[in-house]
């Protein structure tokens, strides 16, 4: 069964050193992706969704390390990479970052250089990694932009990232993102900064994009009914953890931690009057003195008492596949 | 693009006459003329001047005549390249620039690229290195070379190289090459003069664009395009020189025409103090002296290459920030 998984993330810690003190971004997650997976991350602003993937990209900037664990990665061969092994600017992660793994960034706007055109900034990606010349790559990426919905692509190559309108841009993003063919795409929060009435186009090209490459997929998000319709497998991270993963369809009907029930409540519904909107109560703690035990103890309504403080709940499976970690589904006797 | 250019050159020309105007107003601000200060010295040497020589003497020169009059024909020699004559020096005024151009530019571009290969490297090298023990000594460096006044260091160059090494740094030439011909020998003479009041012109400068450089830099290594092309796989060193560093280079490229009028104007004091043969201390001269004619020139010509400057920052930032070009 490992054998199938592209990605594996184990006990991963990763702390920022900053001037006020040492901020523990990411205390301990734990993820697989399968080959051909669509994985969700959702979580609020700052529970490291991010931070995990700029991880696993090894893009950490420089205030951020890797405190422990691992990030296994398996190649188009099946070989496996120790990617935190691997030194962050080295030949060899380098050789991963782009040609096997890449990334879509949140906004299109300020991710793409505003002074070098479009084409450009594709095409370097396809240059550097493969041994092609210039009018090669200008073919291919003139292929990508048509691939992504870019209309007259071979005028459009050629004009800069402000010329492209938001939708556009988060195309290219993604087009430049499929050059040279990786196999793990990672979407962070792609539909954020984008208009509602875009963000339901990106996500479907993002999609069909996922078929036709068969790509493995991580999509990052904040918004859970982004996540309902395009992944298979869903991660909710609270505080730069993990607290709890299992198919799509079981986090929706049967979501057994208490912060995935209220995430859920808290998306708006087209049906019915139900009144207020339902919202979590309080606000994620400081990450510079994190809570002791299961860091959501403190805006928990089914906070069973002192046992929520006292340590982080064991991982438990609760059905197939859907794993949680909380003390109301941990028999307290064996603890 | 070139609608943009030829907007630009309708205002530059509009810009130019009211300059015009501007710096003939400025020369006649002053109470009296030329003759009249050229009268008192002369009448404080002993020298009586008739009241015939003396309206002789403005008749001559044109001084009574009405003030648009004087402009008129003062911008119509201007234009035909004829910038008048100096009363002080007894010369036309072209030679006198002309004479002192040549050096004046050497010495400016040779500190202006002093400045530039010295200040770019270190400004990148402390953004890179921010905070590290490297960044914090080319920091104060950089902090005492801005607070330096240009003429201090002068001095003390002047005095450490005549007091410990016995050579006298003054000037441009040594006294048997200053009136000789051009030579191989002469051209020698001149480098081992040209470095003095090129590291102090270019101190200062290098100081100051070190900061800048870094500052800019240090915005834009934290941009998301930044993370982006790292992304792709490209080197590191690589993302650097052909992202940020091109972004942050900006300013400057498109600043680039505004150190034209420098070129002309800047380091006045610097070169007075180490006696060069340059035009900063003809135009303050000319200026002291009321030398209407000669400061008036100086004037204009600084002001048409400051907008003439300007001309070409605007064309270079349209080079190289599509954002203009396509507007």
């Amino acid at each position: 069964m490992a054998n199938n998984n592209i990605l594996e993330v184990e006990n991963l810690n990763v702390h920022f050193r900053t001037d006020e003190g040492l901020v523990r971004a990411l205390n301990g997650v734990n993820f697989n992706v399968e080959r051909g997976q669509a994985v969700g991350i959702v979580g609020e602003s700052g529970c490291g969704k991010s931070v995990t993937s700029i991880s696993v990209m090894r893009l950490l900037p420089g205030v951020g390390e890797i405190a422990n664990g691992t990030i296994k990665y398996y190649d188009k061969e099946k070989k496996k990479h120790n990617i935190i092994d691997l030194e962050a600017d080295g030949e060899h992660m380098r050789s991963i970052r782009g040609p096997e793994m890449s990334m879509i960034f949140q906004e299109p706007m300020t991710a793409f250089s505003p002074v070098h055109t479009i084409g450009n900034q594709i095409m370097e990606k396809l240059l550097y990694h493969e041994d092609i010349d210039k009018s090669e790559a200008r073919r291919k990426t003139i292929e990508l932009l048509n691939k992504v919905g870019i209309s007259k692509p071979e005028q459009r190559i050629d004009e800069y990232p402000f010329q492209y309108s938001g939708g556009m841009r988060q195309r290219a993003m993604i087009a430049m993102g499929l050059a040279c063919e990786p196999q793990l795409l990672i979407a962070d929060e792609p539909t954020t900064a984008l208009d509602v009435t875009i963000q339901a186009q990106v996500l479907k090209l993002i999609k069909e994009m996922q078929e036709d490459y068969n790509l493995s997929l991580i999509l990052i998000t904040h918004d859970l009914g982004v996540i309902a319709h395009m992944v298979d497998y869903v991660n909710v991270m609270y505080l730069g953890r993990v607290v709890e993963s299992g198919p799509v369809e079981e986090i929706f009907d049967n979501p057994a931690h208490p912060y995935t029930q209220d995430l859920l409540k808290s998306i708006p519904k087209m049906t019915g009057n139900e009144g207020k909107l339902a919202s979590i109560e309080g606000s994620v703690p400081d990450a510079y003195s994190l809570p002791a035990g299961c860091p959501f103890h403190t805006r928990c309504r089914k906070k069973i008492g002192e046992v929520c403080e006292s340590a982080f709940p064991r991982t438990q499976e609760i059905s197939e596949n859907h794993y949680v970690n909380c003390y109301l589904h941990q028999d307290l006797g064996d603890k | 693009m070139s609608k943009f250019i030829m907007h630009r050159l309708i205002f530059m020309v509009i810009t130019l006459v009211v300059i015009s105007m501007l710096s003939f107003i400025i020369i006649q601000l002053p109470p009296g003329d030329y003759l009249t200060s050229y009268i008192t010295q002369l009448r404080s040497m002993g020298t009586d001047v008739s009241d015939e020589q003396i309206d002789y003497l403005r008749e001559q020169y044109g001084l009574d005549d009405p003030v648009y009059v004087q402009y008129f024909k003062w911008i119509g020699n201007f234009l035909t390249g004829d910038m008048g004559f100096s009363f002080a020096w007894n010369r036309p005024v072209n030679e006198l620039v002309w004479e002192r151009l040549g050096l004046t530019l050497v010495i400016s571009i040779s500190s202006l690229l002093f400045t530039w290969i010295v200040a770019f490297p270190i400004g990148i090298y402390t953004a890179l290195k921010q905070n590290s023990l490297s960044d914090y000594f080319f920091t104060f460096i950089s902090f005492i070379g801005v607070a330096t006044p240009n003429f201090l260091l002068a001095l003390v160059l002047m005095y450490v190289s005549f007091r410990y090494f016995g050579i006298n740094v003054g000037g441009l030439f040594s006294p048997e090459y200053a009136e000789a011909a051009w030579s191989l020998a002469k051209v020698s003479d001149l480098l081992q003069h040209l470095w003095i009041p090129v590291v102090v012109v270019g101190t200062a400068g290098t100081a100051g664009l070190v900061r800048i450089m870094r500052a800019n830099l240090l915005d834009e290594l934290g941009k998301p395009y930044v993370t982006t092309a790292k992304s792709k796989g490209i080197p590191n060193h690589k993302v650097i020189l052909k992202y940020p560093v091109r972004i942050a280079l900006n300013p400057f490229i498109s600043t680039l025409g505004w150190q034209l009028p420098k070129l002309i104007s800047g380091s006045t004091i610097t070169a007075v103090v180490l006696s060069l043969p340059t035009t900063g201390p003809l135009l303050l001269d000319a200026l002291k002296s009321q030398d209407m004619y000669l400061a008036g020139s100086f004037i204009m010509l600084l002001s048409v290459l400051t907008v003439i400057g300007t001309f070409i920052s605007d064309i270079l930032l349209a080079l190289v920030d599509p954002r203009i070009r396509y507007v």
